[in-house]
């Protein structure tokens, strides 16, 4: 914020012991701006360091008492001011040194007395009109960056509801609330952000992860009701049709064109085909053994059968936790990575409490 | 003679030091009443050139330059240049000698300024 006078123009401070100086300089400005003054260097960098104060400008004398004005000019610079009040130094005393040295602690001019007031206010009104041209360019494109910053907020909040709301449908299809899919996120985005299994991960990835595994089912749009809403074992024919979801849910993804250039497409597509391959290489669809198969395709698939067991389905009960972590650590629901089984049960009890009051948990 | 007049006659360059206030006539007849101020607290004598050179003396020398500069004063100003200049190459000898000179013209112009301030 800049200080202005009543008429709203901006503020000049004139730092000088030599009050005829100030009294011409003060003549010279009072025309088109607000003149404040002090007379010693020690004084003037007082009133420049108070943050009530602004000047769009401060002219400066070189010998003073107190604190001469190369001082003042180093601790602006110390301060880092000098990029955002010019400062000009009115001397008698502009020998090659003191200009030089001037010039490299960040000075804008160096206008010698006895000086033409012409001269000096042309010289002065120039550099005030960058900087304030300098200021409102910069304010100018702060505020377009907010503008661009909000927007792409909401482009990025738009586009993971769009997808929550898609696999939300899904799983309603699947006669199931939605949540599903939100729980196998979050526990995704815990065992990721707390457990050796995403250690060294950035957590941008994380987080671009933990959003492609709300997608994880989304082949299952593609299955027919009789077999997806099936209260009872599936035949083996059926089996085989319920496994293209994961096929399908690749070629799902594919032909949204929008998706291949967002970061989670590769991440979507993996933990879409993959996440029901197993460490032993028993899983489907393509067999994947061990670490060929991704860590976060292992992370959903272990997170996809916790969350099976510990809930109600449509062909199965709800189990209870013991019975849940007994199915996972005996590889009754198939074999997992036993480093990413350690990362699992460090987490569990954390992970346990999302299903505490959970309707469709109810045995858990 | 007018105050102005008679400031022409003794060297000071009128229309540049009314220039430099921008023209305000009424303005430096008032800063001239100021130089006063500042021969009067800022006093240098023959006597301060004995000896070694002190900062002090510098500070005054350097102070009355400064003012007889922004004022046009200009005989003022180019002997006090002088006098700074030897003081600071601690030329004692020939920084009292152009001194000399000055003490005159500045009584003259002092005496001149008093004048039309009491009138």
């Amino acid at each position: 914020m800049k200080q202005y006078d009543e008429s709203g123009r901006n503020t000049i401070l004139i730092v000088d012991d030599d009050a005829i100086n100030r009294a011409i300089l003060r003549k010279i400005f009072s025309d088109s701006f607000s003149v404040a003054e002090a007379v010693n260097g020690r004084q003037g960098l007082e009133k420049i360091l108070n943050p009530k104060n602004h000047y769009c400008a401060v002219l400066l004398d070189v010998m003073m008492p107190e604190m001469n004005g190369i001082e003042v000019v180093r601790k602006m610079e110390n301060a880092g001011l000098l990029k955002q009040i010019p400062v000009f130094l009115i001397t008698a005393e502009a020998n090659d040194k003191v200009i030089k040295e001037a010039y490299q602690l960040g000075v804008m001019d160096v206008i010698k007395k006895p000086y033409i007031s012409f001269v000096v206010m042309r010289r002065v009104e120039s550099v005030i009109e960058l900087f304030e041209t300098r200021r409102h360019l910069n304010l100018v494109v702060e505020k377009q960056q907010v503008k661009l910053l909000e927007q792409a907020k909401q482009i990025i909040e738009l586009n993971q509801g769009m997808i929550e709301a898609l696999a939300t449908a899904i799983e309603f299809r699947n006669e199931e609330s939605g949540g599903h899919v939100q729980r196998i996120s979050k526990i995704t985005r815990l065992m990721l952000e707390n457990t050796a299994i995403g250690k060294g991960m950035a957590q941008e990835d994380i987080d671009d992860i933990a959003l492609a595994a709300i997608m994880h089912d989304v082949g299952k749009i593609t299955i027919p009701d009789a077999i997806l809403t099936k209260p009872g074992r599936l035949t083996p024919d059926e089996y085989e049709v319920m496994k293209t979801h994961t096929t399908k849910g690749v070629a799902i993804l594919e032909s949204i064109p929008q998706l291949h250039e967002s970061r989670i497409f590769d991440y979507a597509c993996d933990i879409a085909l993959h996440h029901h391959e197993r460490w032993d290489g028993r899983g489907y669809p393509e067999g994947l053994e061990g670490s060929s198969i991704s860590p976060w395709a292992q992370v959903v698939s272990l997170a996809d059968v916790y969350d099976a067991l510990s809930c109600k389905r449509v062909y199965k009960a709800s189990y209870s936790r013991d019975k849940v972590i007994e199915m996972i650590g005996t590889g009754q629901c198939g074999s997992f990575n036993p480093r990413l089984l350690d990362s699992f049960f460090s987490v569990e009890d954390q992970l346990s409490r999302m299903y505490h009051s959970l309707p469709e948990a109810q045995n858990f | 003679m007018e105050f102005m007049e008679e400031l022409k006659q003794l060297g000071v360059d009128v229309q540049e030091g009314v220039e430099r206030v921008v023209g305000d006539k009424s303005l430096y007849e008032m800063m001239l009443g100021m130089f006063l101020d500042v021969v009067s607290s800022n006093p240098v004598q023959i006597e301060d050139f004995e000896g070694e050179v002190h900062e002090e003396l510098i500070e005054r020398v350097h102070t009355l330059k400064g003012a007889a500069g922004n004022l046009s004063i200009v005989p003022l100003f180019r002997r006090y240049t002088e006098v700074l200049t030897l003081l600071r190459d601690r030329k004692v000898s020939e920084a009292k000698s152009a001194f000399v000179e000055v003490e005159p013209i500045q009584k003259s112009i002092v005496d001149c300024i008093r004048r039309y301030q009491n009138a």
